[in-house]
This record gives C-alpha cells, structure tokens and sequence, in this order.
C-alpha cells in the first residue's frame, strides 16, 4: 500500500500542477495574442484564421488533454520566442545544465560528507570552524552574487567552469551542516559505540559502520540537492551567459514564451518529484534493510 | 545578542534614509556621474549620477519591509494551514500535504519565475513591489506549514490536549488555549527562518528584472551595477551593497538559528 501511494503521489502531484500550469498560463495576459493582428494588411478572414489557430477558443481542460496527448507523443509545442520545437530546445540547453551542474552538485555534497566526516572523527576544530563559516557565509549571499564575484575574480571567460564552481559551493554550504548532524546521530548508534569500545580501527569504523548506517539519509541530501541546483542554475547561467535549461527559463519569463514555460515547468517537476521520492525511498527503505541485515 | 545589535542598527539605518540622505533615491545628479565615494556621496555615484548610499539604504528599507511583510503573511498561512491540519483531522491534514507537495514540486525560484512571468511584465514600480511580495508570502508557506503541522500533531497527541478534550473542551478552545500557546514560538521561529531566505529570493528576481523595478531601488537591482566587471575592479566601492546585504542576511540566519536551538 505504502509503495502504491509512493508511486500514485507524485504521478497525482505532477498532473493537478500541470493542469494547474495550463490553467495559469491560459488566463496569462496576452495568452494566443498575435503581432500579427496589430498588422493591418491582414483580411479579416486571414486574422480569424490566426485566432482559431491559436485555439483560444479551447477550455482549459481540452487544452490540457491536448497537451498531455502531446507529451506522450513527445511533442511539447512550438516555442514563440525560438520559433523552434520546445522539446529540442529543453534537449539541447538541458544538456548543458546537466554538464555543468550535474558533477558540481556530486562534488558539492561528497566534499560537504568528506568535510563532516572529517572534523567528526578526527576532532581538527580549525577544519570544522573554517568550513561551517565559510558554509554559513555562502548561505548569506545569493548565488548571482556569488557568481558575479567570481567573474570579476576569474573573468567571464570560463562560464562552465564558473557555473559549477558556484553550484558546487551552494550544494556545500547546504549539505554540510545536514550531513554533520546526520553522522553525529549514527555515531551515537549502539553497534558504533560498541566497535569503538572494541578498538575497530577509525577508518574501518568510518566505513563499516558509520557511513553504512549514515548512507540512506546521506543519499537523500544528495537527491534533495537535485531541484536546489536548478534553482542555482537560472541566475547563474544568465549571469554567466552559459545557454543551458536555466538561462532559458529566465528568457522564456522575459519573452513571454508560454509554450517553453509549460514544457519546462513539466520537465522540472518530473525531475523534482523523481528526486524527493528517491530520497524519501531511500530513507524509507534504509533503516528497514539495515534492521533486516541485523535481524 | 551582537546579531540583534548589528540588525538593529542596519534597520535603524535603512527607517533613518530620509535623514540620512535627504535628497532621496531618485535624485540625479548630472554634475556628478559615476564618482568616487568622497564627503558629498560616501558610496559614490551610479552611471546617473544617483547617490549610491541613498539607494543603498532606501533599498534595504524596502527589503526590510517586503520581505518582512511577506514573511509575516507566510508565517500566518502557515501557522493556520499547520493548525488546522494538526487539529482538524485526516482530511486537513491530506490536503495540507497536496497543497505543500504540489508548491514543493518545483524550485522555488523557478516558482517564482514562473508565476511572475504569467503576469504583465510592465508595470509600474508601485505595483512590482506589491506583485513581489505577494509572490513571496503566496508561494512561500509551505516548508514552514509542513513543520508547524507536524508539531500541531504532536501536541494533539500529548497528554494535556488528551486531559482537555476528555473534560469536553472543542476544537477553538482546545486551540486557543493549548496549542497557539505551545505553537507561537514555533511560528515566531518559522517568521525568523523565512526572512532571510525571501530577502535573498527578492535580490535574485529583482536582479533577472522580475522584481521590483526601476526607478525604486532594491538589493537586486543595485548587483545589476557588478555586472560590469571591468568597472568594478576600477571601482570596488560598488560592492558596498553586497557587503550591506551579506551583514544583514547573517544577522538574520545567525538570530533564526539561535531562536531554533532555543525551541530544541
């Protein structure tokens, strides 16, 4: 039953947004509005023609089952702004946000592990004090401003590399102080007290007992960190003018670009909901194996 | 205690702008663009020839009171949203879940985005204020809600509710008395928490252009002065707002987590 729901939910959650989303986007001002009809050399046989292929006259439920067929089919619509397919469009730039975020968003949370395991069990309070300031000092400027601090440092001449950078360290500052408090409750776990006080080498310790009990909600910041990083990546690309999913949503936002909106909007709670239900999968089924390994 | 002092002089300093600088943000002085900071202007001047300090403080005033605004309607919805849930039975509690999902489905700045770009995009500069800060305390409710609702929860299982009820106390009284009480620090805390993090989703929207808009001045857009990168290692005076900024938003996260080891 609790599997069902874990998969019905979020299946649920993404079709009331979209509708919620079609619904939004078809009372938009502007919604199926042409430049064209400012033209004046248009008949007004021609301009009807314009209107009723802009299927204003469609309600938003056949709008959005329009969609979905769509969708199945892969078809996400044409952009305005682009004049091109949305999905080719989400295909490409999608792309480069995953190169340029995806491995900086791995690297921010194993370095934010690595750092907390670090000062956890080697009791080095200059690494601990250094890195839970400069996490906290990362959480108080926004990441646009970060970004920009580095191009004046760096130089706009590498935008991938400073993209990543700027996500790696957010995703850092955000794990950090999770997976300390994380590792600090398993290594008050009986079985860990009971291997220190056995004298089980610290790495061995760390390994074996620590971070296999610690792993489960460890790989749930990771999936949690998925959506922060595309939060990141919209003023960091633009800032950057690296031409990835995140730099499109804001030109779609300037241009009006209804279609790419939608199409992102879909792609993004996809990748959302996959990610939070992957982290609560593995915080589910983490402590059951692990009980299950010991029974 | 020094997080509380430092805000209370940062705020003391942005509610003082009229005094301060009584020229006010919008001024131009064309006698003077671009300068350097000197006893006329201490920060200096934009490419306009606008008083930098001026906008610097008119700017974390308006910060101050959107953000805070918005973060007090989000703490209502919140406390509200949680307590009912909390109180009120499955069926609140089940939508309280939806309604949060569905907002969490998405990055909250894409959120934003979106639900900014699905609105006219020239509009005066009055009605961009009013437009971000109902974004911010619409959308924003719903981690704070998850976490009041789990307490509100709690707190119906516990055993003076159970005591309460049993001597035949309702649903109002039963909230009133037992748990806005024990729930009020809880929301104060989800107020604390929520400030910063809207001050900081305010600066993003207004520096992409979706925010508060020009002439007004607000932290976003005082960062769009950065984007020139070659001017700024001319003039480094121009990342005085960013310094304002980060002193503002760490007093806050430093009081937000001090009010949060305080509940623990």
């Amino acid at each position: 039953m609790r599997f069902l729901r874990a998969i019905t939910g979020p299946i649920v959650t993404m079709l009331i947004g979209g509708l919620l989303t079609v619904w939004l986007v078809r009372q938009a001002p502007g919604y199926g509005t042409d430049p064209a009809e400012l033209d004046g050399r248009w008949s007004a046989e021609s301009l009807a023609a314009l209107r009723a292929n802009h299927q204003n006259h469609l309600t938003v439920w056949r709008l959005y089952t329009g969609y979905l067929k769509g969708l199945a089919r892969g078809d996400l619509g044409t952009s305005l702004a682009w004049n091109r397919p949305v999905a080719q469009l989400l295909g490409e730039r999608g792309w480069v946000t995953l190169r340029s975020s995806g491995l900086a968003v791995f690297l921010g949370w194993a370095s934010a592990v690595v750092v907390a395991l670090t000062y956890r069990f080697r009791a080095l309070p200059f690494v601990s004090g250094v890195s839970r300031s400069s996490a906290s000092a990362l959480l108080c400027l926004p990441s646009p401003a970060v970004a920009l601090l580095l191009c004046i440092v760096l130089r706009p001449a590498l935008p991938q590399l400073i993209a990543a950078v700027v996500t790696g360290l957010a995703i850092f500052a955000r794990v950090l102080l999770p997976s300390s408090a994380v590792l600090s409750a398993s290594e008050s776990e009986p079985h860990v007290l009971q291997a220190r006080a056995r004298g089980v080498h610290s790495i061995r310790l760390v390994i074996w007992h620590v971070l296999r009990c610690a792993a489960p909600a460890l790989l749930s910041l990771l999936a949690a960190s998925v959506p922060v990083a595309f939060g990141i990546a919209v003023p960091v690309e633009t800032v950057c003018n690296l031409p990835g999913a995140g730099q499109l949503a804001w030109l779609a936002a300037e241009k009006r670009d209804l279609p790419v909106l939608t199409g992102l909007t879909f792609a993004l709670m996809a990748v959302t909901l996959l990610s939070t239900s992957l982290a609560k999968a593995w915080s589910i089924t983490g402590p059951e194996l692990a009980e299950g390994r010991t029974a | 205690m020094a997080a509380a002092i430092g805000l209370s002089i940062l705020a003391a300093c942005s509610f003082a702008a009229g005094w301060i600088c009584p020229s006010g943000y919008a001024a131009q002085f064309r006698d003077a663009p671009a300068v350097a900071p000197c006893a006329r202007f201490p920060l200096g001047t934009d490419e306009l020839g606008r008083d930098l300090l001026a906008r610097t403080l008119y700017g974390m005033r308006l910060s101050f009171l959107l953000a805070g605004s918005a973060a007090l309607v989000s703490s209502a919805i919140a406390g509200l949203a949680g307590i009912a849930a909390g109180v009120l039975g499955k069926v609140f509690e089940q939508s309280l879940e939806a309604c949060s999902n569905l907002l969490m489905s998405l990055p909250w700045l894409f959120l934003l985005l979106l639900a900014r770009a699905l609105m006219p995009l020239g509009m005066p500069a009055e009605t961009s204020v009013l437009v971000t800060f109902l974004l911010l305390a619409l959308l924003g409710w719903a981690p704070a809600a998850r976490v009041v609702g789990a307490s509100a929860q709690s707190l119906r299982q516990s055993g003076f509710t159970l005591r309460a009820r049993a001597e035949g106390a309702g649903n109002w009284r039963l909230i009133w008395h037992q748990l806005w009480p024990n729930l009020r620090p809880l929301i104060a805390t989800q107020f604390l928490v929520l400030l910063p993090g809207f001050i900081l989703s305010e600066a993003t929207l207004s520096f992409l252009g979706l925010g508060v808009g020009e002439p007004l001045p607000s932290w976003g857009g005082l960062f769009r002065n950065l984007e020139d990168y070659s001017a700024v290692a001319e003039q480094p005076w121009r990342v005085a707002p960013l310094v304002l900024m980060f002193l503002t938003v760490a007093c806050l996260q430093s009081l937000s987590s001090e009010a949060s080891q305080r509940k623990t």
